[in-house]
């Protein structure tokens, strides 16, 4: 439900009809139904036309703002303002439809809007590469020199954390197959003991 | 393009217990139901992320319905 409310919200601030997203419920043994809420999609969709044609955007313009909410979307502020949200609702105890799309459309608009915009000031290629390409622009501007000294300390570090995990989990491995041989042993000479007796 | 010659791209995320199983019983007792929709199966509808939703509009469908 919650999932639901939010894509809502991003197709609205992005300018496309809502409408062309569905969540519906049947089980598995309502095909009848799974046929008619198909149907009635379908031509829900049909009316409305190829995407971009019923709201009147081009077709460029049309990707970069689909980009951008994916980006805003997949952005770490919008998830977590989400998974808030989520948790409140798990709180109050309160599970209407009308309920649960009022506290997200309250609660999230401001972070979907600021994902938004904040992906049209860095501008296009950062909001369709997603963070990769703005790294790349600083250490450029930093200088060679400060980047080599900067990624060698990063490459070590995770290196040597996998050492020293490696190193305990090799010594806890290592004690058991002892205990094991011992006790393969202890049972062989007793039965020596136990034929010379 | 006339509206009865164009065909949307729906694009459907389907809960392996639920519609996915509705959608086959559909098949087996057949049921007429438009061609239009491209199936996802998924093993709950819990896992569909909003993002999965974004991505299939970026990647060109025209509708995108999920079932549980």
């Amino acid at each position: 439900m919650g999932m639901n409310a939010l894509v809502f919200n991003v197709l609205k601030e992005i300018g496309i009809n809502p409408d062309r997203f569905s969540l519906q419920w049947a089980s598995a043994a309502e095909a009848p139904r799974f046929v008619k809420l198909i149907t009635e999609f379908t031509g829900k969709v049909k009316e409305l036309g190829p995407l971009g044609e019923s709201e009147g955007i081009g077709a460029d313009e049309l990707q970069t703002k689909l980009e951008k909410g994916l980006a805003a979307v997949s952005s770490r502020k919008v998830r977590m303002v989400f998974g808030n949200t989520a948790k409140t609702i798990r709180k109050e105890g309160i599970f209407t439809p009308e309920y649960i799309n009022g506290i997200i459309e309250e609660k999230l608009n401001k972070a979907i809007v600021g994902a938004l915009s904040a992906e049209v000031e860095e501008g296009k290629p950062a909001a369709s590469e997603k963070k990769g390409p703005p790294a790349k622009q600083d250490a450029e501007t930093k200088g060679a020199q400060k980047t080599a000294t900067k990624t060698k300390p990063a490459s070590k570090k995770p290196a040597g954390k996998a050492r020293k995990k490696a190193e305990p989990a090799a010594k806890k491995k290592a004690p058991t197959p002892k205990k094991k041989t011992a006790a393969k042993k202890s049972p062989a000479k007793k039965k020596t003991t136990a034929k010379k007796k | 393009m006339s509206k009865e010659e164009y065909n949307p791209k729906i694009l459907g995320f389907l809960c392996n217990w639920c519609c996915y199983a509705a959608a086959d019983a559909a098949g087996v007792s057949r049921y007429q139901y438009p061609p239009n929709l491209r199936t996802i199966r998924v093993m709950c509808t819990g896992r569909v992320d909003p993002a999965f939703v974004l991505r299939g509009f970026v990647e060109g469908a025209d509708g995108i319905f999920t079932g549980g």
